[in-house]
C-alpha cells in the first residue's frame, strides 16, 4: 500500500438548498481510500452516500471542502484537467435499467466512453477494445448487437462495468451496483468486481445499503447517517466490534438466514430517519438512539480514533 | 392436525400474447393450514407473484390463463365462485399486501378513510359510522401509528409508515389469510426489521395465516414455518423451515442460493455463484428446469422430469435423491 | 441451454427497431385504414395537374355548365363532372383534388414548422432550466391562453390573407403545444440515470443532446405531429371558410364550403363533397396518429 491515499476527502460538504432550509446531504466527511483497496460506504436511503460518490466525481459540485486525487485537488482543476481526470475516475450505477440509453446497442454503449474521451481513435481500434472489454466482464461476443432491453439485469450490469472500465480508470465509484439484482446474479457481479480489482489493481468506493454485501467486498467500511460519517473501521473490526449505536442497530436489523433468533418489537430500533434539513447540533442519531444521554444533543461530536484505524463519533467514546 | 385453509393442486398459469407464451407457473402444489406461515422464495420470474394472483383470481384476464389445477379456499373451489363469493373472499377472507407502498395507497384520500372504506365493504355486523371510526383508530394503533393520524394523507407518511398503513388496511377485516408480496423490499433495513417484527407479532395476536412471498432467505428464516423454494414456475423444494435451513438434503438450487448470500458471520474470499441465468420462461429446458445451471447435472436430468423425493413433509424435486431411502 | 434464449432474442433483434415499429403499426387495422384513405388523397393531390388542368377546369368559369349534378356521363371522353359543377360552372372534382394539394401541404408544412420551433424552444427551456425555462414557458402560456383560431385570425388580419401568412398563423398558434410536450419529455430524460452516466464519462452537452436526448424524445413528438396535422387541416379550412385563408378563386376545401353555403338547400352536393373530404382526411390522419402512438410505445414491445 502506498503512503498517499489515492482518494482523500477533506471536510467535504454538500448542502442542497430547499425551501425549508439547507439540506445537509454530505456534512464534513473525511475519508481516505488507498490504491487497490475498497472502501464500503453504508447507510440507509437519504444518508448522502450517493451524493458523496457524485461529489467526488464532480457530477455534483461540492459546497465546501476538498477532494484529493493522488494529492491533487479535483475540485479546483480546470475544465481541461477534469476531462483528463474523468478517465481516472469512473462510476457504476445502481439501476442497470435506467443507466443505459435504450436506443444504443451493447457495443455502442461500451464504445461511448472511448469516443467521448478520445482515448482510442480509429474504428478498428475501438472495436477491438470493445470486444476485449466484453470478454473481460464476461459478455458473450454475440451480444454486441443486442439492445439493453433484451438482456437481464446481470448482463446489463456487466455492460455498466465494461463502460466504467473502458478508459482504464484507477478509481471506480460503485453506487449500489448489485441491489437491483437477484441473489444468484448478485454473487456473479460481486465476484467479477473482486476479480477485476485483483487483476487491475482497481480502487473502489462501494456504496450500498446492504451490510452483508459490503462486508464481503470491502477492506474498510464507513457508516453514514444523515450526511455524517458516524463510524469508520476495517471490515473485520467493524463487524467484530461495532461501537456506534447506529452501526449496532443496522447489524441487528439484517434478517439472518438462521433459525436461532427471530426479531421482536423490543429488539429492533425504533423511529425513522429524521430530515437532514437544518439539523440541530449534536448527534443526528440521538432521536432514535437507545443509549442517548443529555450530552448527545449539546454539541457536534467529532469522529475520534478509539483503536488504531477504528473511528467513531459517539459521546460514549469521547 | 391443524385445519387446512388453502390448498393448491397442480396449478399451471401461462401468459399468452401474440408473439409468445410465457409458462409462469408449471404445476405447483401447496397448502396452508390455519395460523401457519408459508414462505415462497425465489428469484425474479420464478412465478411467485403469479401464484399469489391466481389465488385471488386477480391475474390479468387479457393475457393470463390458468390452464390446469385447482385452488381450494376453505374447501371451496376458487375457480367456481360467483362474483359475490369472490368479492367476499377478496379483502374479506384473504387480503394482499403489495411490494410498493407508494402506489398501493390512493394519494387523494386520507388514510383513515381508506381503512374505513375497506371496513364498510365487508361490514357484516352492520357497524355504525362511529363504530367504524373507532375501529379505524384501533387498527392504526395496532400497526404502531397514533390513531389521531387517521386524517393525514398518504404523502404525509414516510415509506415505512405507508407500508404500515397498507398492512392496516389488509388486516382491517380480520382476514383468515394474508398474502404479502415482497412487503419490505422497498424499505430500508432498520425499517424492514420494524415491519417484520410487527408482522410477526400481529400474526400471533390475530391468528391469521400468512403467505410470505420474498426473494430473501433471511426474511423466510425470520417469519415462516413452512417454505417453498420456487424456480421457473415449480416448487423445487418444500418443507418446514427446519428442513430447509438445517436439513441434510437439499435441491442444488437451494444450496446455490444459500451459498451466494454474502454471510456477515463468516468471511469468505469468493462467493459461490450459480452460473448462468434463469431459463427463458417461453422456452423452458427439457427435464429438470435447473439442469443447465446445475453443478451436479447428470444425463438423466436433461431428459426426464425429476421425481419428488419425500421425507416426511420435506419434498425435493431432484434426480439426485431418487435412490435415497426408497 | 440458456444460449437458445439468446439466439432467439438475437434473431428477433435482427429486424431493426424501425422494422419492429412498422410491424406493430401494421397490426392495427384502423391505422391501416387511415393509411389507405390518406394515400388516396395524396395520390390525387400529387397527380392533380395530370388529372385535371388547374386553370382550365378549376379556375376558369364556364357559364354553360353551371350547377351540373354529379354524374358519370361522358366519363370516357373526359368531359364528365363526376362531382358536378358549382355556380361558376367549375368542375368540383378538379377543385377538390387541387384543394387537397393545398390542404395537405398546409397540414404538413404548418405542423413541421410548429414542431421544429416549438420543439427547440421546449428543449432549450428544459435543458438550460431556471431563468430560460421561466421566460419561455410563460410566453407559451400566454400564446396558449388565446384560442388558436382567434390567434391565427389576428396574425392573418395583421399580415394579410395569403397562403404564407396562413401557414405562419397556423404554426404560431400551435407552437405552445410542442414546446410543452418537448419540455416535459426532455425534463424526464435529463433526470434519467443514463444521461448522468453519459456525463460521468465526460460527454459534452451537445453530444448528450444529439446522441441521447433527441432520439429518445422523438416518439411523442411524431405522434403529436400526426394528430395536430389533422387539426391544422381543419383550422385551415375554418380560416378559409371565414375568408381569412386561401382567397377565391383558388380552390381550398374550406373556401369551397363557404361559397357553397348559400346553395345548401338547392344544391347540397356542393357543400357535402368538400365537407366529406375534410372529415375523411382529418380522420385518416388521426387514425394514423393513434396507430403510431401504440407502435412507438416501448412498453408494448417486451
Amino acid at each position: 500500500m502506498a503512503n498517499i491515499p489515492l482518494i482523500e476527502t477533506v471536510h467535504l460538504k454538500k448542502y442542497f438548498s430547499t425551501p425549508a432550509g439547507p439540506l445537509h446531504a454530505v456534512d464534513d466527511v473525511n475519508l481516505k481510500i488507498y490504491q487497490g483497496t475498497t472502501l464500503g460506504v453504508v447507510g440507509e436511503s437519504g444518508c448522502g452516500k450517493s451524493t458523496l460518490g457524485r461529489v467526488i466525481l464532480r457530477l455534483i459540485e461540492a459546497t465546501d471542502g476538498q477532494v484529493l486525487f493522488n494529492g491533487e485537488n479535483v475540485l479546483e482543476q480546470s475544465k481541461h484537467r477534469i476531462k483528463e481526470l474523468k478517465k481516472e475516475m469512473q462510476i457504476i450505477f445502481q439501476d442497470p435499467y435506467s443507466s443505459l440509453d435504450p436506443r444504443l446497442s451493447v457495443s455502442e454503449l461500451i464504445a461511448e466512453p472511448l469516443l467521448v474521451t478520445k482515448s482510442i481513435r480509429g474504428k478498428e481500434a475501438i472495436n477491438k477494445r470493445v470486444s476485449e472489454l466484453m470478454d473481460t466482464v464476461g459478455l458473450a461476443e454475440r451480444l454486441a448487437v443486442a439492445y439493453p432491453h433484451e438482456l437481464d439485469g446481470g448482463r446489463r450490469q456487466r455492460i455498466g462495468v465494461a463502460r466504467a472500465l473502458a478508459v482504464n480508470p484507477k478509481f471506480i465509484v460503485c453506487d449500489e451496483p448489485v441491489s437491483a439484482l437477484d441473489v444468484s446474479i448478485q454473487a456473479q457481479i460481486l465476484n467479477l468486481l473482486m476479480d477485476l480489482q485483483k487483476d487491475m489493481g482497481l480502487t473502489y468506493m462501494f456504496i450500498t445499503h446492504d451490510l452483508s454485501v459490503v462486508k464481503h467486498i470491502s477492506h474498510e467500511i464507513a457508516v453514514m447517517y444523515l450526511g455524517q460519517n458516524v463510524e469508520l473501521a476495517s471490515s473485520d473490526e467493524l463487524f467484530r466490534n461495532p461501537l456506534h449505536p447506529y452501526t449496532k442497530a443496522l447489524l441487528a436489523s439484517i434478517p439472518l438466514p438462521k433459525l436461532n433468533k427471530r426479531m421482536s418489537q423490543q429488539e429492533v430500533i425504533h423511529g425513522e430517519l429524521t430530515s437532514p434539513i437544518n439539523p440541530k447540533p449534536g448527534c443526528r442519531f440521538a432521536a432514535r438512539c437507545p443509549e442517548r444521554t443529555e450530552a448527545c444533543t449539546k454539541e457536534n461530536i467529532p469522529l475520534k480514533e478509539i483503536a488504531p484505524g477504528h473511528f467513531v463519533s459517539c459521546v460514549k467514546y469521547m | 392436525m391443524a385445519k387446512e385453509l388453502l390448498k393448491i393442486e397442480n396449478l399451471k398459469v401461462i401468459y399468452k400474447t401474440d408473439m409468445e407464451t410465457v409458462y409462469a407457473v408449471n404445476g405447483i402444489d401447496l397448502s396452508i393450514n390455519e395460523q401457519e406461515t408459508l414462505g415462497l422464495v425465489g428469484e425474479t420470474g420464478a412465478g411467485k407473484t403469479s401464484t399469489a394472483l391466481a389465488i385471488l383470481r386477480l391475474l390479468p384476464d387479457r393475457t393470463a390463463r390458468v390452464t390446469d389445477g385447482k385452488i381450494y379456499f376453505q374447501g371451496q373451489d376458487v375457480a367456481e365462485m360467483d362474483d359475490t363469493a369472490l368479492r367476499e373472499m377478496r379483502g374479506g377472507k384473504i387480503s394482499m399486501i403489495f411490494q410498493d407502498p407508494m402506489t398501493s395507497l390512493n394519494p387523494v384520500i386520507t388514510v383513515g378513510k381508506q381503512i374505513a372504506e375497506a371496513l364498510a365493504l365487508h361490514n357484516h355486523d352492520n357497524k355504525t359510522k362511529e363504530q367504524i371510526e373507532e375501529r379505524v383508530e384501533e387498527i392504526l394503533e395496532l400497526v404502531g401509528i397514533p390513531g389521531n393520524r387517521k386524517n393525514d394523507y398518504p404523502h404525509q407518511f414516510s415509506g415505512g409508515m405507508k407500508q404500515r398503513v397498507v398492512i392496516a388496511i389488509a388486516l382491517s377485516c380480520n382476514p383468515q389469510l394474508l398474502i404479502a408480496d415482497e412487503p419490505t423490499t422497498a424499505l430500508d433495513v432498520t425499517i424492514q426489521a420494524q415491519v417484520l417484527a410487527m408482522m410477526n407479532e400481529l400474526k400471533e395476536k390475530l391468528k391469521t395465516s400468512l403467505l410470505m412471498i420474498t426473494h430473501d432467505m433471511g426474511i423466510i428464516a425470520q417469519t415462516c414455518e413452512k417454505v417453498g423454494v420456487m424456480y421457473a414456475g415449480e416448487i423445487i423444494e418444500y418443507g418446514s423451515v427446519e428442513d430447509l435451513f438445517e436439513g441434510k438434503y437439499h435441491h442444488p438450487y437451494t444450496e446455490g442460493l444459500f451459498n451466494s448470500i454474502p454471510n456477515i458471520e463468516e468471511k469468505r474470499d469468493r462467493l459461490e455463484q450459480i452460473d448462468g441465468l434463469m431459463p427463458d420462461p417461453t422456452n423452458l429446458p427439457k427435464g429438470c428446469k435447473f439442469n443447465p445451471r446445475c453443478k451436479k447435472c447428470m444425463e438423466i436430468c436433461k431428459e426426464v422430469d425429476p421425481p419428488v423425493y419425500q421425507d416426511g413433509e420435506h419434498k425435493i424435486r431432484c434426480h439426485l435423491f431418487s435412490n435415497v431411502n426408497q | 441451454m440458456s444460449n437458445t434464449t439468446v439466439e432467439k432474442k438475437r434473431a428477433m433483434r435482427k429486424k431493426s427497431r424501425m422494422a419492429m415499429i412498422l410491424r406493430q403499426f401494421r397490426k392495427s387495422r384502423t391505422a391501416m385504414l387511415g393509411v389507405c384513405i390518406l394515400c388516396f388523397f395524396v395520390i390525387f393531390a400529387v397527380f392533380a395537374d395530370l388529372i385535371a388542368d388547374f386553370d382550365e377546369k378549376a379556375i376558369a368559369s364556364n357559364q354553360d355548365a353551371r350547377f351540373v349534378s354529379p354524374s358519370l356521363k361522358g366519363f370516357f371522353s373526359g368531359e364528365a363532372h363526376i362531382f358536378g359543377t358549382d355556380e361558376y360552372g367549375r368542375d368540383i372534382f378538379a377543385r377538390v383534388i387541387h384543394g387537397a394539394r393545398v390542404s395537405l401541404s398546409i397540414g404538413i408544412i404548418a405542423t413541421s414548422c410548429a414542431a421544429v420551433v416549438g420543439g427547440l424552444l421546449g428543449a432549450a427551456a428544459a435543458f438550460y432550466g431556471k431563468k430560460w425555462d421561466f421566460i419561455i414557458m410563460r410566453i407559451m402560456d400566454i400564446i396558449s391562453s388565446v384560442p388558436s383560431i382567434l390567434l391565427a385570425m389576428a396574425v392573418v388580419a395583421a399580415l394579410g390573407a395569403n397562403l404564407a401568412n396562413l401557414l405562419i398563423a397556423l404554426s404560431f398558434s400551435s407552437i405552445a403545444t410542442y414546446a410543452r410536450l418537448v419540455r416535459s419529455a426532455v425534463v424526464t430524460l435529463v433526470g434519467q440515470e443514463f444521461i448522468e452516466a453519459a456525463r460521468a464519462c465526460g460527454s459534452s452537452d451537445f453530444r448528450i443532446i444529439v446522441k441521447h436526448i433527441i432520439p429518445n424524445s422523438l416518439s411523442p413528438i411524431i405522434c403529436q405531429m400526426a394528430f395536430s396535422s389533422a387539426g391544422m387541416i381543419l383550422t385551415a379550412a375554418s380560416m378559409s371558410y371565414l375568408g381569412l385563408g386561401i382567397q377565391p378563386p383558388n380552390p381550398e376545401w374550406g373556401s369551397m364550403l363557404a361559397s357553397a353555403k348559400q346553395y345548401i338547400w338547392t344544391y347540397p352536393y356542393l357543400i357535402t363533397i368538400p365537407g366529406i373530404c375534410i372529415v375523411l382526411s382529418a380522420l385518416s390522419i388521426t387514425l394514423i396518429g393513434d396507430g403510431l402512438r401504440d407502435a412507438l410505445d416501448p412498453k408494448l414491445k417486451d
